[in-house]
């Protein structure tokens, strides 16, 4: 019979007795003969359709069947006193289970921890990576950046005058709306609150396809110069401030430095994000000419990704002279879905990769002890077999007799997953995106039953397998004890064993890996004190609008918190380590024509990229602090002094460069004393401090630079520092009401620690971490059960060996030795495969990693150890238990 | 076959009607005689010029409920018995059977009579 006619008889074996026996036979050859006729007369894909159409009937006639069936059993009238096959298999495999409740038990838990960590880790990774994104058609939407060549790998904001020139040349697109993060106090609601503010054109709602369920978006007239500010404010915003009160319409606002009329709220759905979290409200058109904006993008219906970026391609070389004199740029077009995951892609990934190997190892496992217990039901099969049993019968019941557990398995894992979601999204250390859509719903559900199916039918193959290569004849003769069974189910069982050490070796490195790197960053020096110091931003607006009375704000409060017992110093800067400070191009000569920049207000500077610098030069952090920083943060002042208040008088105006840049461009020199021109000004340098860790750990962290805060222009957000001498969060009611003495309306916000903020920046590699080496811990388990379950198997098998060996004379270290170096040569070939899989697999996760190889031999070394104990203590009872054989009964017995 | 309570206590064969359109092909492929299977399949998609090919499976789970039912019939005395070395079965309408085509075939004439009147269909299409 083909394969295919076997597929169908499988499909025909669940129909009702009485169908099957008067109908299987010949319906099955009918298929068939169609089928050939079919490839014949109309060709193979004519064929292909008609079989699929096939298995679609059989398996809809399945439930008219049983309908059918039911029916006519209920009146009694074609009673079938054998009752139906199925029914009768799933009554027996229903029983075996009953009769063996510690294997039952074994595999239902082995299956549930596979499939429950697995439909997990699934919802995730499709709740997050693979579900579309909440708009029409968001295949669709992109972003597109500028990429420059001299500014380095980082995307910058693409500029307004671009954006024009896109909208009437980029034809592949049906639009482009422009937008931009800033944060503002927003005043006019109930509370003022600080608040990110989404900045977009627009076309920013009719590209995502969304609607204000009260008010209206933003129409073409609000995006004119001129025209009257209005915002649309988020559900959230409205719901908090406004109890989702509709006569907010029409209301006045102010952000910042504007006055603005609500025109609309949000639906409650709508979770759009850039950078930060959701803009509490969404303002229209104020990005000015020659400024940076991020850019959405929809395509065109039947555009394609490709077209796109080919045109884009061409276009830059266009824009290049119209807008860069000639420097090297291209656009960059990224999914809008791959922008808002791409921090957690590469985690999640790995994560689903890792307890994909769980599943696996699961599966390996359950077919060894499956295996284990079929070998006991050899003589059972080979009587079968010896009376005309047929193979798919066998197959069937050994299907259906691990279906039960798997069932059970998977309930219970898919309870466990439904729980261990919830725990997980909690245990997320940073907000996840797409958190909202994690949930263990249809998709999930398809996913853990196909692990369920694949579980159910892979552990079976291989005793049925089994089974049918070997002579029912010969079986009958040997019983279980069949040495050519036997050795084919030892060596399959071995087979399973390496595959379990393989993957078992991968994960227990991936995690070693995993915690070097964390130890590494959490050990890693910082160049500047975490303990005991306390950080949070003050808001200063616009009654502070001179340098001098921020100034001045800054003095008193300095003095005022100062001298609060407990505590040690105080300071404050624009930009706390972990905060992206701005940056710019530090000159060793000056520019032959003014370098001009971005302004943001409350976000720093940025060099316009349409110049290119001359001379030597290099980008650089440049971070405005106020006097007595650096002792209050514990960054080492090398040589030279630290800022003094009187630094900002100076002229020309005195700076701090870190040891980075002090090394590029006076090597081996002091480089105090020396001149460097920023911002177009030419400076002074007065010391020379540590390197400070400002970004996320791993990427090398740009050159520093530090100006004293009171040159600068406009600042809208400045980071207080306070070192104290106990614990520093107690002493922030004396601290608030110190400030609040000063100026009752100054906010006070992101009230944090500086070790809380170091740890935040480290959240995501200690979840990894603790998630890894959980998956490695269930993986060393599992595989030392697979080594314990093979060798004790072994063992039993070589009793008379054992005992024939000690009657002749060998010691009991002996017999130990032959059961270790079993256990060794199994656990050897696949810690050799599993090494080669870690230095695979480990020099792509290099970018994961921090100051560790991915081919990191410390790890294999613990991978390696790890397993060689792991085999030591499973293989301890088999080994005992071959050693305290007694020869002499087991002998006689035999 | 015995017929089924359900159906023997239906006396009227009007009963089965509206016919599904598998079981009305069936019953106009048997009336010219006994067929097997695979010849009911042929005859359908003759009749129907290819346009209805009934699943396999799909078409003996019907053969069984219309013999359950009575409206066909297994039959012993098949004319190529002989030559049949594939121990297929062969099928002939039962009188019900036969009745019950006829009356669902009135059925849809009625019903083409209506459409024509209301010049739904075009007649000379029909004569042609």
């Amino acid at each position: 019979m083909t394969f295919y006619g076997r597929f169908c008889a499988t499909l025909v074996s669940l129909y009702p007795n009485t169908f099957q026996k008067r109908h299987a036979e010949e319906l099955i050859a009918v298929v068939v003969h169609r089928l050939t006729i079919r490839r014949k007369t109309r060709g193979f894909f004519a064929m292909v359709k008609l079989a699929a159409k096939e298995i679609i009937g059989l398996i809809s006639g399945l439930g008219r069947a049983w309908i059918a069936q039911k029916r006519s059993t209920r009146v009694g009238r074609r009673h079938t006193p054998a009752g139906n096959t199925t029914l009768t298999e799933l009554a027996h495999a229903f029983r075996n289970w009953r009769r063996h409740p510690w294997h039952t038990t074994a595999v239902i838990l082995t299956l549930a921890i596979g499939i429950g960590a697995n439909t997990a880790i699934f919802s995730v990774v499709s709740g997050v990576l693979l579900r579309p994104l909440n708009y029409q058609e968001p295949d669709n939407l992109a972003l597109i950046w500028n990429h420059f060549d001299w500014l380095g790998d980082a995307p910058t904001w693409v500029h307004d005058l671009q954006v024009k020139s896109l909208r009437d040349e980029a034809s592949r697109f049906e639009g482009l709306a422009a937008m931009r993060m800033v944060s503002g106090r927003i005043l006019g609601g109930p509370t003022p609150v600080h608040a990110d503010v989404a900045r977009v054109s627009s076309e920013f709602f009719d590209l995502l396809r969304v609607n204000t369920p009260l008010g209206r978006t933003f129409n073409e007239e609000d995006d004119d110069f001129g025209a009257p500010w209005v915002a649309i404010l988020s559900h959230d915003y409205w719901t908090r401030e406004f109890q989702q009160d509709s006569s907010v319409i029409g209301r006045q606002l102010r952000i910042g430095f504007f006055d603005m009329e609500i025109i609309g709220v949000l639906p409650a759905d709508f979770d759009y994000r850039m950078y930060e979290a959701l803009g509490k409200t969404v303002v229209p058109q104020l990005w000015s000419p020659g400024s940076g904006v991020a850019v959405l993008a929809r395509l065109n219906t039947g555009s394609s990704f490709a077209q796109a970026a080919t045109q884009l391609d061409s276009l830059a070389a266009d824009h290049r002279n119209r807008f860069f004199s000639g420097a090297s740029f291209e656009y960059q077009m990224v999914p809008l879905i791959n922008d808002i995951t791409r921090e957690v892609r590469p985690a999640l990934l790995v994560l689903f990769g890792a307890v994909g190997f769980i599943l696996l190892i699961a599966i390996a496992n359950v077919a060894t002890m499956v295996l284990g217990r079929a070998q006991c039901r050899t003589n059972e099969f080979a009587v079968r077999y010896a009376l005309g049993g047929s193979h798919w019968k066998i197959l069937r019941e050994l299907i259906l007799e691990n279906a039960l557990p798997a069932i059970a398995g998977a309930v219970l894992g898919v309870s466990f997953a439904v729980w261990g979601v919830e725990v997980l999204l909690n245990a997320m250390p940073v907000e996840l995106p797409r958190a909202r859509d994690v949930s263990v719903d249809l998709p999930v559900l398809g996913f853990a039953l196909v692990a369920t199916v694949f579980a159910a039918i892979v552990p079976a193959l291989i005793p049925a397998l089994h089974a049918r290569k070997t002579d029912p004849s010969k079986l009958l003769n040997t019983g279980s004890r069949n040495p050519a069974l036997t050795h084919r189910t030892q060596r399959t069982k071995g087979l399973l064993v390496v595959i379990q050490v393989t993957l078992s070796v991968v994960l227990l490195a991936g995690a070693t890996l995993s915690i070097r790197s964390f130890l590494q960053v959490s050990g890693a020096d910082l160049g500047f004190s975490r303990e005991d110091v306390l950080t949070f931003s003050a808001y200063l607006m616009q009654e502070y609008e001179t340098p001098q009375q921020r100034d001045e704000f800054f003095i008193e409060l300095e003095d005022r918190v100062g001298r609060l017992p407990g505590v040690a110093a105080v300071s404050a800067t624009t930009a706390l380590p972990f905060s992206a400070p701005s940056f710019g191009p530090v000159f060793l000569e000056p520019q032959p024509e003014p370098i001009r920049y971005t302004t943001w207000p409350g976000q720093g500077v940025e060099p316009d990229p349409q110049q290119l610098p001359a001379g030597r030069w290099l980008m650089s952090d440049i971070n405005a602090v106020r006097p007595n920083y650096f002792n209050t943060t514990g960054i080492t002042v090398i040589s030279g002094r630290e800022f003094v208040q009187q630094d900002a008088e100076f002229s020309p105006p005195h700076v701090l460069v870190d040891e980075t840049l002090a090394a590029a461009f006076w090597p081996g020199t002091d480089a105090v004393g020396e001149t460097v021109w920023v911002f177009n000004t030419e400076a002074t340098v007065a010391g020379v401090v540590r390197h400070a860790v400002h970004h996320a750990y791993g990427s090398p962290g740009r050159p520093q630079l530090y100006i004293p805060y009171a040159g600068v222009a406009r600042t809208l957000r400045t980071s207080v520092v306070v070192r104290t001498e106990k614990d520093p969060l107690r002493l922030l009611p004396a601290i608030r009401t110190a400030i609040h003495a000063i100026d009752p309306l100054v906010p006070i916000a992101d009230i944090e620690t500086m070790n809380s903020r170091v740890n935040r920046s480290t959240a995501n590699q200690r979840f990894l971490t603790t998630l890894m080496t959980g998956f490695a811990t269930i993986a060393l388990i599992l595989a030392a059960l697979g080594i314990y379950g093979v060798l004790a198997f072994a063992v039993a098998n070589r009793r008379q060996e054992f005992a024939v060996r000690i009657a002749m004379g060998a010691t009991r270290s002996h017999i130990s030795m032959l059961v270790m170096n079993h256990a060794l040569r199994l656990t050897g070939i696949g810690l050799l495969i599993g090494m080669a899989m870690v230095v695979t697999i480990g020099i792509r996760l290099d970018g994961l990693l921090f100051g560790v190889p991915g081919a990191d031999p410390v790890s294999i070394a613990v991978a390696l150890f790890g397993l060689l104990a792991v085999t030591g203590i499973a293989a301890w009872w088999p080994v005992r238990h071959a050693a305290s054989i007694d020869a002499r009964s087991t002998l006689r017995s035999h | 076959m015995t017929k089924s309570p359900i159906n023997s206590s239906i006396k009227d064969a009007a009963a089965f009607l509206p016919l599904t359109e598998l079981w009305f092909n069936i019953l106009l492929a048997l009336s010219d005689g006994a067929c097997h299977g695979y010849a009911i399949i042929q005859e359908i998609e003759r009749l129907t010029a290819g346009s209805v090919s009934p699943a396999t499976g799909t078409m003996y789970l019907a053969l069984q409920r219309l013999d359950e039912d009575g409206l066909i019939t297994e039959k012993q005395n098949r004319a190529n018995a002989d030559t049949d070395r594939r121990g297929r079965r062969y099928y002939g309408l039962t009188k019900m059977g036969r009745r019950v085509a006829s009356l669902e075939a009135e059925r849809l004439a009625q019903q083409l009579t209506v459409a024509m009147s209301k010049q739904l269909i075009d007649r000379s299409r029909l004569d042609s």
